[in-house]
């Protein structure tokens, strides 16, 4: 009893399970916990990230050197597109999805999700739609070579793989509309005593902040999927995207965009979410303007819906229309440029302690910049009439996503590991893992600035020999970035085995729910509801310039 | 549950109103068939601004009363309110964004000569578009629909 | 999807369930808008040479789908008895306004069925591929009405599902008093389906 006490909810429920490990692992496929869920959403999207990976590795050894070196025109094609689905549908919104998943409802003090059973559903349906999506390399012709955008007219005449695609596309955005559906009931309909909207912790008002841009902007993009396939399926009678039958393929970069470009906050936005997390625990001292930090987040929501076509800036849309879209966009600039000063200033005249999260969140910020940095760029039309479809931007969405998403679901991984399993990682690899991570990226991605400006197009099979010494350092670099992903996951591994326990609060000054129930949590979440010791969010100046941290609810 | 028994009471309240609400759907899905075709009563055509016009106000009327009677939007709390609205905003703003616009107006190299200082961004772009094809990477759809300079 | 979770001491005041059932339709709404912007677009760009819907359908085949709009509201009104005699107890009344529901849904697809072999099989030979398309012609017209009918019609068989489950659930027993919020909650998706179609026949058929 007291083993599987210390085991919280990863303990068995029934004597069967006890006894078997094929009753074990079929409890949690059937789970509704939505801990279990939220590790197997977890547990997925690092498979999905690793295949990714490997697709990427697969692209960089290609054009370690001018010309064809291991692989045909036509496969490569496929590369970028599957890569950038993978990453995006499959790792990093997943991702986000599981560790919401386990920590909102704790974090609320809920016992759960409000929908324990549309979460299990909505989980299991992205299996299926990654089978989809990678069996597209098993039918004839292979998988689509469109990219991920799948522009027509290209992907309406692209074969077979491309429908598989499409439908794969389609049962992402189905689950990740349902995991937005149960995360909005369970935030705004379940939350414990006093826990009112503006006492929630930063992470779950990212959740919020997220799910609302899931519901009403991943439809668009199904709108636009469900016409590209109803083209595709009955050429004779629908003509959207085809000029011949009075179509406009440019109604399909609308649709695809009023999507795509809110997507990239929904791969951000919980990451903002993350670090505000972990750099008040860690600085032991409260976030700085709360309040700032929630309605930021929502001015980046509202102002991500109305910059779409700033992807469109070369389609021939209206000067004054690209202008409007241009002055928006740098707007976006102003919350998050609120944030990255909130975060550094909660940590100015903290009590800092740089484990391996707080490193990440570190890191996070100062690479983020530069990505935003080029994102401003881009922004302006004349510059990205010159920069688009450049490795430039290959460089800004991978400085946004890899150092952005990516850090940021490292340091909440390192941040609720010992949470979610009651171990502790290997602090030393940690670091390690840190430093080599950052290194790399910034040697993978940052040369490709230079790749761009010099006017290297994206998605080319084969450049210009005058860039071969470049795209070899960068080769080099994501070679060194993915290995040492392994190391990571090798040290997540070992602490199941070897790993120090991790007590109640783990890192001593977690301040939120979660860190006043046991490592790993019991089986639903509190033994009885728990009641939320308001926390005072305004900042006068004396709390402002506080250095002690602030009492914890749980004291 | 208390908050139950509010939408109970706010049922009772309804039910007399919603037959009304019915009659008043019907009347406007009478009015609208005959907005387009005036004919059907004898009337002359109406100009094409008007028909649109009052087709778009007559749906968005019934709309409303669906959602707010039927819903009972009427009876909720402002926050389901609020979730009900953000949809019609988002799409509302999307068919904006989606909406033609006509390449071949005349007044924009005007504009653009008019006021040189004002719009150096502007003309810095059009040169950009008019580049466009030496550089490398543009798409094909930049190649076709760039305006022509 | 029962609301088998209890709420928090914090909330909105609702059941999760119609939290959960309003954000689905933000949700839904939201699809349509896709689709509606589209044909927005395509059918007023400039010289899309775009037919008018009363021209296409004729007087009659407006007038068909004018009265299909009527049952749709009427069945609108008849779910709205469906919750008031629920809530008073009145399970069998109940029980035969639901029946009226469902009946309502079924003429409409029914109606939609008809008018759909009518105009493809007539007026859009072309796209069964038996013929060319007529010259000057935007076929647009074709598809894009035949997008927004056939997801709406989705919507309404599923609609129909939906109410067939609540009426068994009546009839078995299974809904009362007690949860009436359960045929609350099926009422919200099936006045919103009557509420696309509102939007649909204006957009598609009457502009």
């Amino acid at each position: 009893m007291s083993q599987s006490d210390a085991m919280g909810f990863l303990s068995p429920l029934t004597e069967k399970a006890e006894n078997s490990w094929f009753w074990y692992i079929k409890e949690w496929v059937c789970s509704t916990d939505a801990k279990r869920i939220g590790l197997m959403y977890i547990i997925f999207g690092i498979l999905m990230g690793v295949i990714g990976g490997v697709l990427s590795i697969l692209i960089r050894i290609e054009l370690f050197s001018a010309g064809a070196d291991i692989m045909s025109e036509t496969f490569y094609a496929t590369l970028p597109g599957m890569h950038a689905t993978l990453m995006i549908f499959f790792f990093v919104i997943p991702i986000f999805t599981g560790v919401g998943n386990f920590v909102v409802p704790i974090q609320i003090g809920a016992p759960d999700m409000a929908f324990p059973r549309l979460n299990l559903a909505g989980f299991w349906i992205l299996p299926a739609a990654a089978a989809m999506a990678l069996s597209a390399y098993l039918v004839p012709k292979g998988a689509p070579g469109f990219g991920w955008t799948g522009y027509p007219p290209l992907s309406v005449q692209a074969s077979l793989g491309a429908d598989l695609w499409i439908a794969a596309i389609i049962l992402v955005g189905t689950s990740s509309t349902m995991a937005a559906v149960n995360f909005l009931s369970t935030v705004f309909n379940m939350r414990c005593k006093n826990m009112t909207l503006f006492q929630m912790p930063l992470f779950t008002w990212s959740l919020v902040v997220t799910s609302f841009l899931i519901l009403a902007s991943t439809p668009v993009l199904t709108s636009a999927m469900m016409m590209l396939e109803l083209q595709r399926t009955f050429p004779a009678a629908f003509h959207f995207f085809d000029p011949q039958g009075g179509g406009d393929p440019i109604l399909y970069q609308h649709l695809f965009w009023f999507y795509s470009h809110p997507a990239v906050y929904i791969m951000i936005l919980p990451g903002f979410g993350l670090i505000s997390e972990v750099i008040p625990t860690f600085s032991r001292k409260p976030i700085f303007g709360y309040a700032v930090m929630a309605w930021s987040m929502i001015a980046i929501a509202v102002l991500g819906f109305v910059v779409w076509a700033h992807h469109m800036f070369t389609t021939g849309i209206a000067l004054r229309v690209r202008m409007a879209f241009m002055l928006l966009t740098m707007l976006i600039a102003v919350p998050t440029g609120i944030k990255i000063f909130s975060w550094l200033a909660t940590m100015w005249g903290g009590s800092l302690s740089f484990k391996t999260p707080m490193l990440f969140a570190v890191g996070f910020i100062a690479m983020f910049t530069i990505g935003g940095l080029s994102g401003v760029v881009l922004a302006s039309v004349p510059v990205d009439i010159q920069l688009h479809d450049t490795y430039y931007v290959v460089a800004h969405i991978h400085y946004v996503l890899v150092a952005g998403s990516v850090m940021t679901i490292w340091a909440g991984i390192y941040y609720w590991w010992p949470k979610m399993t009651g171990r502790f990682y290997h602090e030393g690899l940690g670091k390690f893992h840190f430093w080599v991570t950052t290194i790399f990226i910034n040697v993978t991605f940052f040369i490709q600035h230079y790749l761009g400006m010099q006017g290297m197009p994206r998605r080319y099979f084969d450049y210009d020999p005058q860039f071969e010494w470049a795209n070899a350092i960068s080769s080099l670099g994501s070679f060194a970035l993915f290995s040492v992903q392994f190391v990571a996951l090798g040290n997540l591994v070992w602490s199941l085995y070897a790993g120090r326990q991790a007590e109640a609060n783990a890192w001593e000054d977690g301040e939120t729910l979660e860190w006043d129930i046991s490592s790993p949590p019991p089986h639903h979440n509190f033994p009885e509801p728990p009641v939320w010791e308001p926390v005072d969010r305004s900042h006068d100046e004396e709390e402002g310039h506080e250095l002690q941290p602030q009492p914890s609810p749980a004291e | 549950m208390a908050h139950e028994q509010k939408t109970f009471l706010g049922i009772d309240f309804l039910y007399s109103t919603y037959m009304y609400v019915w009659v008043a759907l019907l009347v406007l899905t009478v009015v609208e068939v005959i907005v387009p075709e005036p004919s059907l009563i004898g009337l002359s055509a109406f100009p094409r601004w008007v028909v649109v016009l009052s087709l778009i106000m007559l749906a968005l009327g019934k709309t409303f009363m669906v959602a707010w009677y039927y819903m009972h939007l009427i009876d909720e709390r402002p926050s389901i309110i609020g979730i009900a609205c953000a949809p019609f905003i988002f799409s509302v703003f999307l068919t904006i964004g989606l909406w033609p616009h006509r390449a071949q107006m005349p007044e924009e190299p005007t504009s653009s000569n008019q006021q040189p200082a004002a719009e150096s961004v502007e003309r810095a772009a059009a040169d950009g578009a008019s580049d466009e094809p030496s550089s490398a990477g543009m798409t094909l759809a930049a190649d076709s629909l760039s305006q022509s300079k | 999807m029962a609301a088998q979770v209890e709420a928090g001491a914090e909330n909105l005041g609702v059941e999760n369930g119609k939290i959960g059932m309003w954000t689905f339709l933000v949700m839904d709404a939201m699809t349509f808008a896709g689709f509606l912007a589209g044909y927005a677009r395509l059918r007023w760009s400039p010289g899309s040479g775009w037919p008018m819907p009363y021209e296409t359908f004729g007087v009659i085949g407006i007038q068909l789908t004018a009265f299909n709009t009527f049952v749709l509201i009427c069945s609108s009104v008849s779910m709205v008895h469906v919750l008031a005699e629920t809530m008073k107890g009145n399970l069998k009344r109940a029980e035969n306004w639901m029946l009226a529901t469902i009946f309502g849904g079924l003429f409409f697809l029914g109606v939609q069925g008809y008018e759909w072999t009518h105009l493809i099989m007539d007026k859009w030979p072309h796209m069964l591929s038996a013929g060319a398309a007529p010259p000057a012609y935007n076929s647009n017209f074709a598809s894009t009405f035949l997008n927004l009918t056939g997801f709406h019609g989705a919507h309404v068989a599923v609609g129909v599902m939906y109410n067939v489950i609540m009426y068994l659930g009546l009839r078995r027993g299974k809904i009362d008093q007690d949860n009436a919020s359960l045929i609350e909650i099926a009422g919200l998706y099936w006045h919103f389906v009557d509420l696309i179609w509102i939007l649909v026949f204006t957009f598609v058929y009457l502009i």
